[in-house]
């Protein structure tokens, strides 16, 4: 301890280090010896505002003593100002405080740039104690080291960097080298030579003239900036010519680092600015980090809103394959995203960026991901219209066919009247009234599926849960095999498909119907329900005799038929149908045999749960509850939405986030209510009618008096604000 | 009385032209393709008749008519097409091989007028070549 205070206050070397700390650091430091009371000021000015900087009072000196036996390090000094007090070894202590001008760089705060000045002063001062070879080394490079560190995160701009930095650099020269002085000559070309002089000035004006003391030179490179840094310290050369060799090469590499990124960074904004595809990098939180301007053109949002914000906000295709942590490059086409300018389709693709951690078992993890996305739009709105010129044209043709084949069945019909007309014997003609009705039931039927044929895309399509759907129609179907022919249902998880149920259903009961009828008695047939990359495929297989290839060929050609009383039209009608969920059908052998049909269709884009939110959403044919109870809302100023019809409410979920759902239960079956709760699954379902119907589902009983109702809702509402 | 060999797909209007035919007092044979017909043609006695569809199974109407047509066996016996089809010259046999052509749906009594002239006409009188028409 007693060292300590012998050192202090006389060693010129330690003096000059702490006045490179204080600058290098924008601090005011005083030294104070808590034994002795001695201070002693070190920094005068400011180096920004050239300032005096605000004295210490014997006041600020006395609480500065109190803190530190009670281990508290910041105060406010009598002037005013921020004051930290930083302890050192041996009952030293030093005050910082700031300027007032507060013209500082201001990355670092007091508190954290004081914390550097402890470790570097601390340091140093063991280093000045031991005195020891080997320690000094040591201590020497860790000092450096503190001192990039220093320079490279304060100082940004790169002319303060340097000027400090060499400061700094002949500072730790002087001190650690036992040199009594030393000065530093720094020429930039075509300037004239700076000199920095420190330490015992009267010991350097002696060699400064004099040419034949060796000198160690190193060029600082600094991007544009280039100079021949030279010094001269007598004391020990050689040491000096390490020291500073190694002080200039890490701080030049780290400057020419920075500056490379900096260019880099400006290079590849550049680049990916002009870039036409859409281009957006996520890390490792799922926050996305970086978006370029085509990004931002597609979705229709600026950069500075999309970046920063969880990639989940965006509804895209990709949002499930980085949820779930995927190792591989996931690829799809014309899939829909929602944007701010409604959805787009586009073809993406998403890529882990992966990182090798050496010490981890499984040594690759994901750094983030970069997702690439192409606006297909235009081309799947000229695609639409392709399909759609094709129906019409398609329509045309069909439409000639159709009448040939409606010919027939109405010649038939004309003639039995005909003959009816003639003959009176009554057993003949109930005969041919039978008949005649048959052919008329015929005509129907191949005008209704002729009508679906050209129906262009009319499809109110809802996020359906395939393993439910089909779940839901398994007794339909099994009704349809009879006891004869076998038939079950395999599924693995997938996620729900935008589809229109009842067109769905339709096209199931034909495949269905069809496998049943190939199975035959004593036959099986398999539904399969399964992901495909990022669609969802559905396959009705038999065990019957498969397809030959004259049916594979023609199969989805109207009035194509192996069936004696086939209409031809059922699987063209099942393909239009698909076509327009954006989806397709294929058919094909299946290789230990029968005959497999598979659907694919494509993922729902998820629903946008940003859509406008309203307090209540009734939902019930019955006026007698729908009208008083809006009305009643109205006037309570809750925003209300009522619908006779639940589907049509269905069809909103994309728009629509309702708090409260009304229904009455007269008017749902449980199914209904599951598709409630899947599309809105955060809002609170309220039923009309008696309690216990609906398990876990709050009934209230029929209004009599639609006050009471109301004020329960408002209550719900109120206590749903509080929460959220 | 006449032997009318029906060749139709459609078992309908096969069935209606049988019981009309057969309660005229003639012999019906049915067959419901091209080819079937074809073989039935071949058989003895050959039909006084023969009532065609275009647009047949297996071997098309069209096919059958320019086959009776090039035997000198059945160039003789009259042909009735009776069809769905708009005529399109591609699928419509040459006119000088049928007798008659009535579209569907037809008026029986018509048909049944027509068989009965064509079955009753004199073959050595000039006056075979008419061709009779019913439109739709």
């Amino acid at each position: 301890m007693d060292t300590y205070g012998k050192v202090f206050f006389q060693s010129d070397r330690w003096i000059n280090f702490v006045e490179s700390t204080a600058l290098a650091l924008q601090l005011n430091i005083t030294l104070i010896d808590c034994n002795t009371d001695n201070f002693h000021k070190v920094t005068g000015t400011c180096p920004f505002c050239r300032s005096e900087f605000p004295g210490l009072t014997p006041k600020d000196l006395s609480t500065a003593k109190k803190n530190r036996e009670n281990n508290l390090f910041e105060f406010v000094a009598e002037r005013g100002v921020s004051a930290v007090i930083i302890p050192l070894h041996g009952n030293l202590s030093i005050l910082a405080c700031e300027c007032s001008c507060k013209e500082q760089d201001g990355r670092l705060s007091l508190q954290e740039r004081a914390g550097i000045a402890r470790k570097l002063l601390t340091s140093f001062q063991i280093s000045l104690n031991e005195g020891i070879e080997g320690g000094h080394k040591k201590i020497e490079l860790s000092i450096l080291r503190q001192m990039h560190h220093i320079v490279l995160t304060l100082f940004q701009e790169e002319n303060k960097a340097v000027e400090h930095a060499f400061d700094l650099i002949l500072s730790a020269l002087v001190i650690l080298l036992d040199a009594g002085g030393s000065w530093l000559t720094y020429k930039k070309p075509s300037e004239e030579p700076v000199l920095i002089v420190k330490g015992d000035r009267s010991l350097v004006e002696k060699y400064m003239n004099d040419q034949a003391v060796p000198a160690a030179v190193a060029e600082i490179k600094n991007g544009i900036v280039r100079g021949q840094l030279g010094v001269i310290a007598p004391g020990d050369q050689i040491r000096a010519d390490y020291l500073l060799s190694l002080m200039v090469r890490e701080c030049t590499i780290i400057f020419e680092v920075d500056r490379l990124f900096k260019f880099l960074h400006t290079q590849l904004n550049r680049v990916l600015g002009s870039v036409g595809n859409a281009i957006l990098m996520v890390n490792r939180y799922g926050y996305t980090s970086y978006a370029n301007k085509a990004a931002a053109k597609l979705l229709g949002r600026s950069a500075v809103n999309i970046i920063g914000r969880p990639v989940a906000d965006i509804t895209g295709p990709w949002t499930p394959f980085i949820k779930a942590k995927t190792k591989n490059i996931i690829n799809g086409q014309m899939d829909p995203v929602n944007t701010d300018c409604g959805v787009r389709y586009i073809d993406w693709q998403v890529c882990p960026l992966m990182e090798e951690e050496k010490e981890k078992e499984d040594n690759e993890f994901i750094a983030g991901w970069l997702i690439l996305a192409e606006d297909r739009t235009d081309y799947q709105k000229w695609q639409e219209a392709a399909r759609q010129a094709e129906r019409m044209a398609m329509t045309a043709t069909m439409v000639g066919t159709l009448a040939h084949e409606l010919r027939n069945p109405l010649s038939a019909a004309k003639g039995l009247l005909q003959l009816i007309n003639r003959n009176r014997e009554p057993e003949k003609i109930k005969g041919y009234t039978d008949l005649i009705l048959r052919e008329l039931d015929r005509v129907t039927n191949l005008l209704n599926e002729f009508l679906l044929l050209g129906r262009p895309a009319d499809i109110s399509s809802r996020p359906l849960d395939l393993a439910e759907f089909i779940k839901d129609l398994m007794p339909l179907f099994e009704d349809e095999a009879g006891t004869g022919t076998e038939i079950f249902m395999t599924a693995e998880e997938v996620p729900p498909v935008a589809a229109d149920p009842g067109q769905l259903t339709q096209v199931l009961l034909n495949l269905v119907r069809n496998a049943i009828e190939a199975a035959g008695h004593k036959g099986r047939v398999v539904l399969n329900l399964q992901k495909v990359e990022n669609r969802v495929a559905i396959s009705v297989r038999d065990d019957g005799p498969g397809l030959s290839p004259d049916a594979l060929d023609n199969l989805f050609q109207p009035f194509f038929t192996t069936k004696e009383r086939g209409t031809g039209l059922g699987l063209p009608v099942t393909q239009a149908i698909i076509y327009n969920h954006n989806g397709q059908i294929t058919a094909a052998n299946h290789p230990e045999g029968g005959a497999v049909f598979t659907i694919i269709l494509p993922v729902h884009p998820g629903s946008n749960k940003t859509g406008a939110r309203i307090d209540v959403l009734i939902a019930t044919a019955n006026e007698m509850v729908r009208y008083p109870l809006q009305q009643a809302l109205q006037a309570a100023n809750i925003n209300v939405i009522s619908t006779p019809n639940l589907n049509d409410a269905l069809a909103w979920s994309e728009i629509l986030y309702p708090v409260i759902i009304i229904l009455e239960q007269k008017d749902i079956f449980p199914h209904d209510l599951k598709q409630v709760q899947r599309v809105w699954p955060e809002s609170t379902l309220l039923t009309i009618g008696k309690q216990g119907i609906f398990k876990d589902i709050q009934a209230l009983p029929r209004p009599q008096d639609c006050s009471q109702l109301v004020s329960k809702i408002r209550f719900l509402l109120e206590s749903q604000n509080y929460c959220h | 009385m006449a032997r009318v060999l029906v060749i139709e797909d459609e078992p309908g209007i096969t069935l209606v032209l049988k019981l009309a035919l057969t309660d005229e007092g003639y012999e019906v044979i049915a067959s419901s393709d091209g080819l079937s017909g074809l073989k039935q043609l071949e058989q003895e006695p050959a039909p006084d008749i023969v009532l065609v569809d275009l647009c047949l199974p297996v071997l098309s109407g069209r096919a059958l008519i320019n086959k009776m047509h090039s035997n000198p066996r059945w160039r003789n016996i009259p042909v009735v097409i009776i069809t769905g089809s708009i005529p399109n010259s591609k699928d419509f046999p040459p006119s000088n091989t049928y007798r008659a052509l009535i579209y569907k749906p037809f008026d029986l009594f018509k048909l049944l007028k027509t068989v009965k002239e064509l079955t009753e006409e004199d073959h050595n009188s000039l006056n075979c070549r008419k061709v009779f028409y019913q439109q739709a």
